[in-house]
């Protein structure tokens, strides 16, 4: 049986022995503990420096503490918009993304000689976001042609350094747009 | 079948409501996890209190996860984002900070590193008989199983691509990472006695 | 240095480096190899050859992007701020292509086809793509990154760590004076390609990237480097926006104070998108870090105070500042006491601005 966790870990069980094997484990703790022990070998070989951390117990209080209800269907349809926006609105993080590029635009207002014209300055909300964190200003907002314009600098500056790291535009396609 | 579809059974398995399935995942990931979010924060202890929060974010959104991405993938997002979290909030905090030491802080501090098991002297000695003991099999394993395991595990090769290296039947292959496995395991065993209360 | 000498020593390398295919450590190495007051001649050609492997290893890190296909996902971070991007990489013999889509907060990407570069902007539903035309890409008469070194900085191997299961050779670049950052670099040993970066002030890390997920050398799906972005209203097309490379007219413009270490490496003027008037650009470069001085003239709109201060992104600083009737702004990844005296050197040579 062990020699079947073997495989199972590496994605190598024959598909049939698969959901039995999963089961099997579920109910022996032996079997859990083969699982746990061929994973901690893994993670040793692969880094041998690390110290070594097991959060699974303050996990699996946490998790029984807390039980959630689970659809059972898990609906079929792949929306990859929503997808995204979904895992985005519950992290936090996107809006704190948001709120720092708003944070950095110049405070003093210029207009540029010759600025876009086409496009009408506009104010554009992602609603998915906004439902989830109405305290927080996540508008995209309109960069000023200051910010433009040094963002337009810092673009071709990037070709000049010596070490790009992943490419010349790292640091400005991360800043902001 | 590939790492990815055990991957997706489990997920499936723990959307259906089998927490021991999500279990599985936790033990499979908890280090891998630890090691990315060191990359960005210095504290150990730190680190560990986000990777438990990013699990049990997870757990929390398993049913928004559709299977587009791979799951490890879907988890290091949560991971970073969690990170990325902490760090604004340790900056806020920081400015929000006077130059004095409050006596409260200091009481909070204190209290905080009680709660928290930092990495003691002696977790830190069972992590390095761990580590000992697993480079000490692996160099006492015949060299066919050696390869194999470190084939697997270090340079992540399928048992095909190992059969293909080694010139040997997948069977051979998938036997001979069990019983390196099974070998050091057995080694383990005395090490991991001592720190019984199902840690590992 | 004055503007002479920095002419003569641009001519120079430009002069040497299209027959050196590798980085010069003899041109610098004389400046570390052997000094006074160090422990003593041998131990000197000892630091100088370890210094010499380190160079190897810095060399291997511009040459592999030129030569791989890669595609992953790395983490930029600095001042608490954290992103996470996607790039994917090709080269063939069509030449070098490349995607970087941020995947937090709003889409952001920049697409390269050899030449021709294309940023989306979300806010303003703007594309804009350059063509440089002529121009390669990476410009093969500039001067080779890397050379002089080590007038600036000690360079260093320090050992192996592993990165995203890549086994990494460890570099580090430490600055000699508080004019420039440190670095640290993490080199994969295979392929030479750098998977994590630190920019640090002393000990403290500036700004960081490293790859959370690499696949290094596979095929590329082609549909991978295609835009993301939709809708567009806007197409902003700028074909060869280096117009010269020289000031039109006089000699125009110098930079008294460098920094030391730090020689003009490129002069162009160019054009940005949406603007009509050509804008100057100087590059400098201590060999790792690179400063750049944009001239354009003084728009009616524009604020009379003598400089403005803005706030540092990351390892960038940058400091604006105006000359007579223009702005000179200057942009670097370098203190910003650095930025300051360069910003405050530029001088005035009769430009003049003709189209």
């Amino acid at each position: 049986m062990k020699d079947k966790i073997s495989a199972l870990m590496d994605g190598e069980l024959d598909r049939i022995d698969v959901a039995d094997t999963i089961s099997q484990i579920k109910e022996s703790e032996e079997l859990r503990n083969e699982w746990s022990t061929y994973h901690l070998i893994g993670d040793v070989l692969r880094q041998p420096e690390m110290s070594l951390p097991d959060i699974t117990l303050n996990i699996r209080n946490e998790v029984d503490i807390d039980p959630i209800a689970l659809t059972p269907d898990i609906p079929k349809e792949k929306n990859n918009q929503i997808f995204a926006f979904a895992i985005a609105a519950s992290m936090v993080a996107a809006v704190a993304a948001v709120t720092w590029m708003s944070g950095q635009t110049m405070e003093r207002p210029l207009t540029d000689e010759t600025s876009l014209q086409a496009v009408a300055p506009t104010v554009t909300i992602d609603p998915v976001l906004a439902q989830k964190e109405e305290t927080k200003t996540e508008k995209l907002v309109l960069q000023d042609p200051a910010s433009i314009r040094i963002n337009d600098y810092m673009f071709v500056h990037g070709e000049f350094t010596a070490i790009r790291g992943v490419s010349p535009y790292m640091r400005t396609v991360a800043r902001r747009p | 079948m590939g790492d990815r579809e055990i991957d997706q059974q489990l997920v499936e398995r723990a959307q259906r409501g089998d927490k021991q399935a999500f279990d599985l995942l936790v033990i499979k990931y908890q280090r891998r996890l630890v090691r990315l979010l060191s990359q960005f924060i210095r504290d150990s202890a730190e680190v560990e209190d986000i990777a438990q929060e990013t699990f049990i974010k997870a757990y929390k959104s398993l049913s928004s996860f559709r299977g587009d991405s791979a799951f490890y993938t879907w988890l290091y997002r949560i991971g970073i984002n969690a990170a990325k979290n902490f760090l604004v909030a340790q900056k806020r905090r920081a400015s929000n900070a006077s130059s004095n030491f409050d006596i409260e802080d200091a009481e909070n501090f204190e209290e905080g590193g009680q709660l928290r098991e930092l990495a003691t002297p002696e977790s830190e000695l069972i992590s390095k008989q761990i580590a000992q003991t697993v480079s000490q099999a692996l160099n006492e394993l015949p060299e066919e199983l050696r390869t194999a395991i470190t084939l697997r595990e270090i340079e992540g090769l399928s048992y095909e691509e190992i059969a293909s290296v080694m010139n040997c039947p997948t069977g051979t292959i998938r036997s001979r990472i069990f019983r390196a496995r099974e070998v050091i395991s057995v080694k383990l065993q005395s090490v991991t006695e001592i720190s019984k209360d199902k840690r590992w | 240095m004055s503007y002479k000498q920095i002419i003569k020593n641009s001519a120079l390398i430009l002069l040497v480096a299209p027959f050196s295919g590798f980085v010069l450590p003899s041109f610098a190495e004389d400046s570390s190899g052997i000094s006074t007051g160090t422990p003593g001649g041998l131990q000197s050609i000892v630091n100088a050859s370890a210094s010499k492997e380190a160079q190897v290893w810095l060399q291997r890190i511009v040459d592999a992007p030129r030569k791989l296909n890669y595609t992953g996902i790395f983490v930029y971070s600095s001042d608490g701020h954290m992103e996470t991007s996607r790039v994917v990489h090709m080269v063939n013999n069509e030449g070098e292509f490349e995607r970087i889509e941020v995947l937090d907060g709003p889409p952001r990407e920049v697409i390269r086809n050899n030449n021709e570069v294309k940023r989306y902007f979300p806010d303003r539903k703007t594309l804009v793509t350059e063509k440089r035309g002529l121009q390669k890409f990476f410009p093969a008469l500039l001067p080779k990154p890397l050379s002089n070194l080590n007038n600036s900085y000690i360079v260093k191997k320090v050992g192996r760590e592993r990165i995203s299961d890549y086994e990494c050779q460890v570099i580090v670049l430490e600055a000699k004076d508080r004019m420039r950052y440190s670095q640290k670099l993490w080199v994969d040993v295979a392929t030479g390609l750098l998977l994590k970066a630190a920019v640090m002030e002393r000990s403290q890390v500036v700004e960081q990237f490293v790859f959370t997920q690499i696949e290094i050398d596979s095929e590329i799906d082609k549909e991978l480097l295609k835009p993301g972005y939709v809708t567009k209203s806007t197409e902003v097309n700028i074909t060869n926006p280096v117009i010269s490379g020289t000031v039109k007219g006089e000699l125009g413009w110098e930079i008294k104070n460098l920094p030391s270490g730090f020689s003009k490496i490129n002069e162009v003027r160019r054009i940005f998108a949406g603007k009509t008037t050509p804008v100057g650009h100087i590059t400098l470069s201590d060999g790792l870090a690179a400063v750049s001085v944009f001239i354009r003239p003084v728009t009616k709109n524009d604020p009379l105070g003598p400089h403005e201060s803005y706030p540092q992104q990351g390892a960038i600083n940058i400091y604006a500042r105006t000359v007579g009737k223009n702005v000179v702004t200057t942009i670097g990844e370098v203190p910003r006491v650095t930025v300051v005296q360069i910003g405050n050197s530029v001088k005035n040579y009769k430009v003049k601005w003709t189209k």
